[in-house]
């Protein structure tokens, strides 16, 4: 299928380029002795030519789906390390998603609905706070209130539940800002439309044409949207991971590709793209859904 | 909707956990790359193994004092060449099993072993005899005919190439640690795993959660379990240093780790009583390309060293406590004496002496110097030192510099192929020996990167290197380092200070050069 | 459309706008910054890398001099300061000054000019490249359609920061590479919107008509697609220069933003957020600035789309 042909694209593109970036997993402060370089490099491959190097890992990834093994982490295999960053990537990103939707959603609905009225401005003032403010100003102020001077909330690290609250809100605040926005800018243009106003003439009530009509449509913005931003919110946000201290796969891969940890890199980078075509295949499949117009080709 | 706010609510009422009375849990700072003794290199890596494990020699608390450890007494043959050790009756694995000097003899070809590629495996191969030769080929007969022998189950004998001074401090580092040959054969690379790890040390692996937590408990096959009085030891690996201090204010962390407070903040923390400070074994430095003009005169070099205001900088830039250095080894290092270099108390003076030296090398006030690139890496401290020094460079000499950000691999890159001019650098020794720093600077060094190159250095270094007597091999060493400052390869800047914050409770816990914590020695009010 | 009628759509707009007092504000507010930003490093007496070691982390203004410098272990000198209404203001340096010496108002100033250019450029060339992909393949559709998107699917697969680390580390630091480098992957979404606006409108009646009346392919997505999705479009943009303008912060705050010392708001406050619970002035002010922008940006954005929206002619 097409996605496959991309995923092995995206492979390939990252790959190459992490060959192609200066220093190597084992260039470090303190230099190897060449005899123990000789011996690094013959067990990870690295004394073959780039293009074999690329066929032996190829080969393991759809036969073995082994992703090999960390050039940092030695004792670990880039599987388990992938797995386990997911794990913490994810719990962040469902909570982050509950709350952005929750939220978001709602501050956009009633925008729309009391379109230049009183609640249309505070939600969206809001809004302007959560997309105007950086993510990591945002999570020292989430902080510095709800850690340092209330200490209802751990500071960092998720070995306990509540250390989840602040990242999931700090990323939730973040994305409910645009899908307020976005929720609220399409509604208002459904709402316009002329199909609306037909709906309206014949009569029917207004919750209906709310419901039924101008939601599904409205909303297209927002399910585009979703696609690229559910992935972002599961593959981990770099920033609030390393704030918060989630070992997600947003910190391993960023920490990755500055190490030119060649397998852990390319291991995440194949998570974040499947992930990523699987979303894009669910947004198309509900886009269409929701469009009572579209019409597929 | 209210089950919501009801679960909402509870989450609030849960306290956070904080740590127990005979719990030590420290701040680990970076997530282990191995647990393997004889692989691992890194900080966070050894303060885990060095709880786990325990070699012929080990330290106590201070870390520089060297006493016996897994072995109970060693004699020494009258050459100096052959040492005897006699193990302790009665050492066990931490899965029970007799520990014995064979376990010794094949850890130490387990470690020069090409297959396990150990970064130090010269400190073997370099001094004991045989070993180079079964590295390059390991087999029966050349394991044979290496210096490491097991007379017996309780006799480790160890045949040097030549008199090394130094071989008692090895012995206590993690290379020379003993690991289960029939583990580490049975599992490969799994063998460090908590299910499969056998150590014999004073505590053993319990638990390890990738990127969360390592949990170590007492082993009571350590023949000293008895006097071992923390039960538990949980490390997390916190890698921003504000969180790790706010941890530590939570009640959460018993020490906030190795330098671990952000530096920004030294000043103001200097005053809180659980703040400590204590000189450190890491030196700050700008290395020279001595290959690239007008850094090949070593007129030039000597005045941008000179130029520097250590001091300045100490106080009013990185302000955590650092000591300004004209030396290269931090001072503290046993009875060892800094050789005294070129830079003096008197800033005025050194200054003076620099736009001299800057005009002999024909550059009167700074004319007619290109532009230098000072390379960092991605660092905030390093960013602000590069700032100010090129201001100093600027108003003191006239001469313009371009401080130069680069990223990681690019900046070891650039600083390994000699591609620089001036690169920011710090070293940081293995065992507290001025050698293990001076060793950077002989002209076969891998680690020299500025492609200086004195004879009579390298000459007086290997002399120092067969010295047994301590007194004058630190003479020899001052003699090299008195070369090494006065032709400037590089600018020594500043020595790091250790800083953290540490639970008044905690007892046993010296401040010492690395501040390794030695939590066997630790205790809790 | 005729050509009065057009142009009456867009006074119509430009009147619309005018009673919008948000967007009016915001208006001058940025060109207040620019003004500033161009002409305050010139008539400013520092640049913005002079360091002054006597006068690191001077706050703008203390309750008093001596109990700051005992709480903080800073020594401020008293001439720098006026007393007035009860409280102690830095004349010399009316922002204060960061941890190098430097005047922390000009370093400011200086740093409007690289975000704003930053901020803008990219998202120019992000909407440029999106707004004609993504009409292009939402009007032609099918397999030119299928191809474009998925080769927009491939290049969204890619982590960003992956490869800007990466770019950033083969082709070495240069302003040119971060904006561009920022531009490039933001298009993507744009082209998405889009696609996604012009397959809706595809088959509305209006469009069937233009076609019926034989209007060319280009004109009817010039003239009657594009306007049409300006809405959504706009909405995007005024969403589009802030989270450029973040993501040059987050750069910075990972260390791969500009280079040393020049600065832009976000490497401003990257780089203080050590000293936050210290010297806060130095996160606040930038931080301020930075948000302060992105707001009067995000209200023009919306002060233009509520103008333009065909919809809403005549209800006003």
């Amino acid at each position: 299928m097409a996605a496959l042909v991309t995923l092995f694209v995206i492979i390939t593109i990252s790959f190459f380029m992490m060959r192609l970036a200066p220093g190597g997993p084992f260039s470090k402060d303190r230099a190897y002795p060449a005899e123990v370089m000789k011996n690094i490099e013959a067990k990870y491959h690295l004394d073959k030519p780039v293009v074999v190097q690329y066929g032996i890992y190829l080969k393991r990834i759809l036969f073995e789906f082994d992703l090999g093994p960390s050039t940092r982490y030695g004792d670990r295999s880039v599987n388990e390390l992938v797995k386990s960053g997911f794990a913490f990537s994810l719990k962040v990103g469902l909570g982050a998603l509950f709350f952005s939707l929750l939220m978001g959603l709602v501050a956009g609905l009633l925008a729309a609905l009391n379109h230049n009225k009183i609640l249309d401005v505070i939600p969206m003032s809001f809004s302007m706070v959560g997309i105007s403010v950086p993510d990591f100003v945002l999570a020292y102020i989430l902080i510095l209130i709800f850690g340092v001077t209330l200490s209802w909330l751990p500071v960092a690290g998720v070995d306990q539940i509540q250390g989840y609250i602040l990242p999931c809100l700090t990323l939730g605040l973040i994305y409910a800002s645009s899908i307020s926005r976005l929720t609220r800018g399409g509604l208002l243009e459904i709402l316009g439309q002329d199909f609306i106003r037909t709906a309206k003439a014949k009569g029917l009530s207004s919750r209906r044409i709310l419901w039924v009509h101008s939601l599904k449509g409205g909303l297209l913005p927002v399910v585009s949207y979703l696609g690229p931003a559910v992935a972002g919110m599961f593959t981990g946000s770099l920033v609030v991971e390393n704030i918060f201290q989630i070992p997600g796969l947003g910190r391993f891969l960023i920490d990755s590709a500055i190490n030119r940890d060649y397998t852990l890199s390319m291991g995440c980078v194949i998570v974040f793209a499947v992930l990523i075509l699987i979303l894009n295949l669910v947004v198309d499949l509900v886009y269409g859904l929701l469009d009572p117009r579209v019409s597929y080709e | 909707m209210l089950i919501q706010v009801l679960a909402f609510a509870l989450v609030f009422a849960l306290p956070p956990m904080k740590s127990a009375k005979d719990e030590f849990v420290f701040n680990n700072k970076a997530e282990v790359e191995t647990l393997d003794p004889h692989v691992a290199t890194g900080t966070p890596d050894n303060n885990i193994i060095i709880q786990m494990f325990e070699g012929l020699m080990t330290r106590k608390a201070d870390w520089a004092t060297i006493t016996p450890g897994a072995a109970e007494s060693y004699k020494v043959s009258k050459d100096g060449l052959t040492f005897t050790f006699k193990l302790r009756p009665n050492l066990k694995w931490s899965d029970g099993s007799k520990l014995t000097a064979k376990d010794f003899e094949y850890s130490f070809h387990r470690a020069v072993d090409p297959q396990t590629i150990a970064q130090y495996a010269y400190w073997f191969t370099d001094t004991i005899v045989g070993m180079k030769e079964y590295a390059a080929k390991p087999s029966v007969a050349t394991q044979k005919a290496t210096g490491v022998k097991a007379i017996d189950d309780q006799t480790l004998q160890i045949k040097l190439k030549q008199p090394v001074p130094y071989l008692l401090q090895i012995l206590a580092e993690s290379l020379a640690f003993p690991v289960k040959k029939d583990v580490v054969e049975k599992f490969g690379s799994q063998w460090t795993r908590p299910a499969n790890i056998v150590s014999n040390g004073p505590f053993k692996l319990i638990e390890w959660k990738v990127a969360e937590k390592i949990v170590l408990e007492r082993d009571p096959h350590f023949y000293d379990s008895a006097n071992v009085k923390i039960k538990k030891i949980v490390a997390i690996p916190v890698v921003e240093r504000q969180t790790a201090v706010d941890l530590f204010k939570q009640g959460r962390l018993d020490w906030s780790g190795y330098n671990g407070a952000p530096n920004a903040m030294v000043p103001a923390f200097k005053s809180d009583p659980n703040f400590r400070m204590n000189p450190g074994f890491i030196t700050y430095l700008y290395r020279f390309n001595t290959t690239r003009p007008p850094l090949n005169d070593i007129r030039v070099r000597q005045a941008l060293s000179l130029a520097i205001n250590r001091s300045e900088i100490v106080e009013k830039v990185t302000r955590a406590g650092e000591i300004p250095a004209s030396a290269l080894v931090p001072s503290g290092v046993g009875t060892y004496k800094n050789a005294p270099g070129i830079v003096s108390a008197d800033t005025k003076a050194n200054i003076e002496r620099a736009k001299k030296l800057l005009a002999d090398a024909g550059f009167p006030g700074g004319k007619g110097l290109r532009k230098l690139t000072i390379h960092y890496n991605t660092d905030e401290n390093h960013k602000r030192v590069a700032l100010a020094i090129q201001n100093m460079w600027k108003r003191d000499l006239g001469i313009e510099v371009e401080p130069f950000n680069q990223e990681w691999k690019v900046y070891l890159k650039a600083q390994e192929s000699l591609d620089y001019d001036i690169s920011r650098s710090g070293w940081a020794g293995d065992y507290p020996d001025p050698a293990t720093f001076l060793e950077l600077f002989q002209s076969t060094s891998d680690n020299n990167m500025t492609g200086w190159k004195n004879k009579t250095y390298d000459e007086l270094f290997s002399e120092a290197n067969r010295t047994m007597d301590p007194n004058k091999r630190n003479d020899i060493l001052q003699k090299a380092e008195t070369i090494l400052l006065d032709e400037s390869p590089i600018a020594p800047i500043f020595f790091i200070t250790n800083f953290s914050f540490i639970r008044p409770e905690v007892q046993g816990f010296a401040p010492n050069l690395i501040d390794r914590p030695y939590v066997r020695y630790m205790s809790k009010k | 459309m005729t050509e009065k009628a057009q142009r009456s759509l867009w006074q119509d707009a430009l009147k619309r706008l005018k009673k919008n007092k948000a967007a009016v504000f915001s208006i001058f507010f940025v060109m207040g910054i620019v003004l500033a930003a161009i002409i305050g490093p010139m008539v400013l007496p520092y640049t913005y890398d002079s360091q002054d070691f006597d006068r690191i982390n001077n706050p703008p203004f203390t309750s008093s001099i001596q109990k700051f410098s005992d709480e903080k272990f800073v020594d401020l000198i008293p001439e720098d300061y006026a007393l007035f209404a009860g409280v102690y203001w830095n004349t010399k340096h009316y922002l204060g000054t960061d941890d190098l010496g430097r005047d922390l108002l000009v370093r400011i100033l200086y740093g409007a000019r690289v975000s704003l250019a930053v901020g803008f450029l990219a998202a120019i060339v992000s909407l440029l490249i999106g707004v004609v992909y993504g009409s292009v393949a939402g009007y032609v559709g099918g397999r030119v359609d299928n191809i474009m998107m998925r080769i927009v699917d491939t290049l969204y697969s890619l982590p960003f920061m992956f490869f800007v680390i990466l770019l950033m580390a083969i082709a070495g630091r240069s302003f040119y590479l971060l904006f561009i480098a920022i531009g490039a992957v933001s298009w993507l979404t744009t082209a998405r919107i889009v696609r996604g606006q012009v397959i809706s409108l595809k088959n509305s009646e209006f469009i069937e008509a233009a076609h019926a009346s034989g209007t060319g392919h280009g004109e009817i997505i010039w003239r009657h697609l594009i306007p049409n999705t300006l809405g959504p479009i706009i909405v995007y943009f005024s969403l589009l220069v802030p989270r450029v303008m973040l993501e040059e912060a987050f750069l910075s705050f990972l260390g791969l933003g500009i280079q040393a010392p020049m600065s832009s708001w976000g490497s401003l406050v990257a780089d203080s957020r050590n000293f936050v619970t210290l010297y806060p002035w130095m996160v606040i002010f930038p931080g301020l600035a930075l948000t302060l922008t992105l707001f009067s940006l995000n209200f023009i954005g919306d002060g233009l789309r509520d103008a333009l929206d065909p919809k809403l002619k005549g209800k006003q």
